[in-house]
């Protein structure tokens, strides 16, 4: 059934057409030869004719070839039997000739006269199956087509998909692009965290895969919606047996008892029920809340449908520290433990039930001993703080969610979630060589419900109903041992301790309406409407304590604020595309019903103001985008900026807001430019941003030794300027990238200090930093980089200036999939530290590895190795500067064990 | 060695222009009757117009321009970073056969040129299995499996059309390939015939450009791969700190993925 392409041996006489002629001289001997000239009436040769060969028993073909330019074909049947010859073309045809081979050695010529025969052809249409079908957005893949049986977690088949790729560590990608989700029959626990999920689950019960392109978070906003997500959704056999699997993975200390880490994951899932549990303990600084905050709270911002996101308690006192700009879980000297346990029922196709609960214990130490040192308007003191905090937290949280399609063109989505939080802070400070305790008493308890209803009226628009409630409370009672007021309140006999009861709440109802109307174009109309009420209710009453007597401070020290704002609003956005350009642009008109009540005295206003906003993007060409944008926003004051008396903020200070209704106003631009693609050899980025604030709040501040009152105070103008600037080159010979980036930022604002005038703070700030970091094919890579930061800050003629730097070298071996080991070091170098210890040096390492086709994997986690145990920054305002150094947790070397069943 | 390889770059630098010189003598579609078929390309990424204009010695192949809309957007957010190309941007090829050459040409704007590209390909050997025979449209559908430069296929060809040609480079069955398509593999590749027609009036003087850049398909291919391996060593090198360097390994996803050099 070989092919004799004749009209190779027209050309170059080559090795091909030497085998090929000898294969050809093989056949004389060999096998049977058709052959002969197939002509047209005219007798003109017909060349490139298709000549076939087929059994006459069942039209099988056998052989076939092409005429070559003279007419002339040969072919060669390899079995005796009768055959038929067809011979056509697109212009000529044949009838078909029978023929007979009795012998193998059998040389046949048959010569055909061929008609004119033009062959004319109708559209034909064909559907043909195909083993993947592209729907639209989904892809689905038949997973048993994929499984070769020795899958064992979804993760090894998901491996085996093509156009899907999992990476060492899990993540699992489509092209270029991480999966938002992996979901099971359309349900889901763990959003981005779904390694839990692929690298656990067996692969057996897997029926079909679905890669859900341009993805929506709500199924009824698909096509409506910008959207770039990609989500995975895996669907089970019908017949698929619920089992139970999951892991467990255990840390031990190395060197002593002080350090553990524990964690396990259950799960079982049945196409209708699905459950997931969970524990997490450690002493080793993590929140083990991490690895739920996908749960307790999904990533759903700037999405439609969505309304009071971001209402909560303003916090006024709080006795949590850490610190800021460093790895957290250095000073966090933790035991934290928690269990999480949740379900999703379907108990019929249009009901979807998701059950979310988890209880949180966790227990933190801190250690900080800290310098300040005030230079402002004549009153120069220093103040020092050997602090050590511990806090408790017992967090309880349960979550209800309902989906219920109504149609298919109409949904309702219904969550309810309560939290209750408490937390014991206790704290025993050494200020100015007074011993001091404090202690507070904190509570928070939240119930949310919020329901929304879609209904997609046509492919191309989308309403959204969305209602919500919250009802917040936070109560504190906050207790100092001792009594720093004496200057400011001047009371005989003076008291011996100070305590505040506060009461802090608020209750929220909104109401929204949005309307998405995706025009053919490509162009997006959003429109919304809504009423949105939120009342807050701030008490505090604050009482000290004399020989067993309570006594009252003098007026100015006791709020019973209610603050209420409704703001009935109506938002317009425009999305505009063409080809390289994206213009957006929205209006917000908000008419606002402000009530206030405090200190006897209640009153209310009805603001209007309109927020507008323009951004339009570029694409130049290829090479250069560029965007622009600008904003002026009005924001209306919230309750921290409304309470007329002074609450206690810490064991020395108090504050207080203006006491009247306030709206601020702010303009913005923003520039960003772009030259070259990430993947180019050059590639730069510019970014700038203006703001102008017409009206802020700044403070009117009273700094003593022994204490501090602010109060905010609303002034006029104020500037901050950003730059931002990133060029990367890539340099092929050394495989390693360079990087050079520099940012620049200046701020300033004017404040009153100890009843000065207004004063001009000027705050500036200039960082540079250098990269190199190698992509190596190799076992080995490297990272390193350093970064200056300049701080400059200037108000009433006193200058201050200082550098800090900050470098790492981090370097990564990959032996090979099962085994690798990193290694980060860091340095940091404080400019504004002029005596003692102004550099520290940190270096941890973590090592996998995974035994090839075992349920067990290991990891080594050393962290500090340096055994740094202090930690010492330094910062500077316009009123101090302050030098804190802080306890770090000590060397350890943590051996994890992975388990999984 | 290193003279070996000179002298076949020379040869080779010959050997192109003594093909690109005959090519352009021969003159496409003369007189004879030709036939134009449409094919849906189907892939994992994207689908597209393609079509095939064919007598019985030559065979114009071309596929539609296309700008595919921004599936997916490059996300720098933290210290994650997502890149995916932003279009899938395709422009125009055309490959041209002639049964009088075993030589295959292509011709594109790669890189902000014109090239014109010679393939030597390999010679197709089909498997027709006679068992298999389907319907399609009135035309009865011959099946046949062929491996081609990496991938397995699967083809439908009618020998009620009888010429040899088909989709992208296939050519070599007794009849007009109906549909084709890779099974299994790292990426899918699927041509199917949409309408097929004889009478047309699509002018078809396109021809081999005479002031293209001219490449081996192996040129062709070695620069393509070093440009995109610079490009991914670039992105890797750029990742911020805290993100581990990916190992890269490279898949070829396109539809030729192994060959014959």
């Amino acid at each position: 059934m070989k092919k004799k392409s004749s009209f190779h041996s027209n050309n170059k006489l080559n090795k091909k057409t030497l085998t090929g002629l000898f294969i050809f001289l093989l056949c004389f001997i060999t096998t049977a030869q058709i052959s002969g000239t197939a002509v047209n009436e005219l007798k003109e040769p017909v060349a490139f004719a298709t000549v076939i060969l087929k059994t006459a028993q069942d039209s099988s073909i056998v052989a076939f070839t092409q005429t070559d330019q003279l007419g002339f074909y040969n072919i060669q049947p390899e079995e005796t039997g009768a055959y038929f010859l067809s011979i056509s073309s697109l212009s000529y045809k044949a009838a078909p000739v029978t023929i007979n081979i009795i012998d193998v050695k059998e040389e046949i010529t048959i010569n055909v006269t061929m008609q004119e025969q033009q062959l004319e052809l109708n559209e034909i249409i064909i559907n043909a199956d195909l083993p993947i079908r592209i729907k639209k957005d989904t892809i689905i893949i038949d997973a048993k087509a994929f499984m070769q049986g020795n899958e064992e977690v979804v993760e090894d088949l998901l491996k085996k998909i093509p156009g899907l790729t999992v990476e060492a560590d899990g993540t699992i990608k489509i092209g270029n692009q991480e999966v938002e989700k992996v979901m099971i029959e359309g349900d889901d626990f763990f959003e981005k965290g779904y390694k839990i999920l692929t690298k656990n689950m067996p692969a057996k019960p897997l029926n079909k895969i679905e890669i859900l392109q341009h993805y929506s978070n709500n199924k009824l906003l698909k096509g409506v919606e910008e959207s770039d997500k990609v989500a995975l959704n895996l669907t089970l056999d019908e017949d698929a047996k619920r089992q139970w699997f999951g892991n467990v993975e255990i840390g031990q200390d190395l060197e002593g008892d002080s350090f553990y880490q524990a964690r396990f994951n259950l799960m079982s899932f049945g196409k209708k029920n699905k459950f997931y549990f969970l524990g997490n303990a450690n002493s080793t600084g993590q929140d083990a809340t991490g690895d739920v905050s996908n749960l307790i709270n999904p990533f759903r911002y700037g999405e439609p449908g969505r309304v009071g996101d971001g209402e909560q308690v303003s916090n006024l006192l709080s006795l949590e520290a850490g610190l800021y700009n460093f790895k957290a879980s250095r000073s966090n000297f933790n035991n934290a433990e928690l269990l999480s346990l949740n379900a999703i029922f379907n108990p019929s196709e249009k009901l979807k039930l998701k059950t979310i609960g988890f209880f949180n214990w966790d227990e933190k130490d801190f250690f900080r001993n800290s310098t300040n040192s005030f230079f402002a308007n004549d009153t120069d003191f220093t103040n020092t703080e050997d602090y050590v905090l511990r806090n408790k937290y017992q967090t309880s949280f349960g979550k209800l969610q309902l989906n219920y399609d109504i149609s298919k063109t109409a949904s309702i989505e219904s969550i309810t979630s309560y939290s209750d939080r408490g937390n014991d802070a206790g704290s025993n400070l050494l200020f100015n060589g007074v011993s001091t305790l404090e202690s507070l008493t904190a509570a928070n308890q939240r119930l949310d419900h919020i329901t929304t209803y879609t209904n997609r009226l046509d492919d191309a628009r989308v309403l959204l109903i969305t209602g919500r409630f919250i009802d917040e409370k936070a109560p504190q009672r906050y207790d100092v041992n001792q009594y720093f007021f004496q200057d400011l309140f001047n009371t005989t006999p003076q008291p011996e301790s100070v305590f505040q009861d506060l009461e802090n709440g608020m209750t929220y109802a909104g109401f929204n309406a949005h309307y998405l109307d995706r025009k053919e174009n490509g162009h997006l109309l959003e429109v919304q409407v809504g009423n949105e009420y939120r009342e807050d209710r701030l008490e505090n009453r604050l009482r000290f304590r004399e020989s067993g007597n309570t006594i009252n401070p003098t007026p100015g020290y006791e709020n019973d604020t209610r603050y209420s704002v409704n703001d009935l609003y109506l938002k317009g956005k425009y999305l505009y595309k063409w080809s390289d350009v994206k213009l957006t642009g929205s209006l917000d008109a908000h008419q606002l019903f402000n009530s206030l009540e405090q200190s006897g005295t209640s009153s209310s206003e009805q603001p209007f103001f309109i927020n507008p906003r323009l951004e339009a993007n570029y694409k130049i060409n290829k090479k250069n985008k560029i965007g622009i944008g600008g904003a002026h926003n009005t924001t209306n004051a919230g309750i921290l900026d409304v309470y007329d008396q002074f609450v206690l903020t810490s064991f020395r200070s108090f504050n207080k807001g203006t006491g009247s209704f306030n709206q601020v106003e702010a303009s913005s631009l923003n520039f960003n430019y772009q030259l070259g693609n990430w993947s180019d050899q050059f590639f730069a980025n510019f970014m700038a941003s203006y703001t102008q604030d017409h009206d802020f709040f700044s403070t009117n501040s009273v700094l003593r030794p022994n204490y501090s009152q602010t109060s905010k105070i609303l002034i006029e103008d104020r500037e901050s300027i950003m730059l931002n600037a990133n060029m990367d080159y890539y340099l092929g010979k050394i495989s390693s990238n360079f990087k050079l980036k520099g940012g620049y930022s200046q701020r300033n604002f004017k404040n009153i200090i100890n009843n000065s005038n207004l004063r001009e703070v000027e705050s500036a700030n200039y960082n540079l930093g250098l990269e190199m970091r190698s992509a190596f094919d190799g076992v080995f890579n490297y990272h390193i980089g350093t970064t200056w930061t300049w701080n400059q800050i200037e108000s009433a003629g006193i200058k201050n200036s200082f550098v800090d730097n900050n470098s790492f070298l981090d370097v990564n071996f990959v032996f090979n999939e099962q085994f690798d080991v990193q290694i980060k070091s860091e340095r940091y170098f404080f400019g504004n530290i002029n005596e003692g210890d102004n550099t520290y040096y940190f270096l941890d390492l973590d090592a996998r590895y995974n035994i090839k086709d075992s349920p067990f994997s290991f990891s080594f986690m050393a962290r500090n190795l340096t055994n740094t145990e202090q930690f010492r920054t330094s910062s500077i305002n316009d009123v101090s500067s302050s030098t804190v150094s802080y306890r770090l947790l000590p060397r350890y070397l943590l051996l994890n064990v992975k388990y999984r069943f | 060695m290193i003279e070996v390889v000179h002298k076949v770059d020379d040869l080779n630098f010959f050997y192109v222009w003594f093909m690109k010189i005959l090519f352009l003598l021969i003159p496409f579609f003369v007189l004879s009757q030709s036939i134009k078929v449409d094919y849906t390309y189907t892939t994992d990424e994207y689908v597209n117009q393609e079509t095939l204009i064919a007598n019985q010695n030559s065979s114009y192949y071309y596929n539609k321009s296309f700008l595919g809309e921004n599936k997916k957007k490059d996300k720098i957010n933290g210290n994650e970073a997502n890149l995916v190309q932003k279009n899938i941007k395709l422009n125009k090829i055309e490959y041209f056969q002639n049964k009088n050459n075993p030589i295959l040409h292509f011709q594109l704007k790669y890189k902000g040129v014109n090239r014109l590209i010679i393939d030597s390909l390999p010679e197709i050997n089909w498997n027709i299995d006679n068992k298999a025979i389907k319907k399609i449209n009135g035309y009865t559908c011959n099946k046949a499996i062929t491996k081609f430069r990496g991938r397995e296929y699967e083809a439908w060809f009618t020998t009620q059309i009888p010429i040899n040609f088909g989709p992208f480079k296939f050519n070599g069955l007794p009849g007009l390939i109906i549909s084709i398509n890779s099974i299994g593999g790292n990426s899918f590749n699927s041509w199917i015939a949409t309408r097929i027609n004889t009478k047309f009036d699509e002018k078809t003087d396109s021809k081999l450009c005479d002031d293209c850049i001219t490449m081996s398909m192996r040129e062709y291919i070695e620069f393509g791969q070093n440009l995109r391996e610079k490009a991914s060593k670039a992105s890797v090198a750029r990742l911020p700190k805290g993100y581990n360097n990916v190992k890269t390994t490279y898949e070829r996803l396109s539809v030729e993925r192994v060959f014959e050099w």
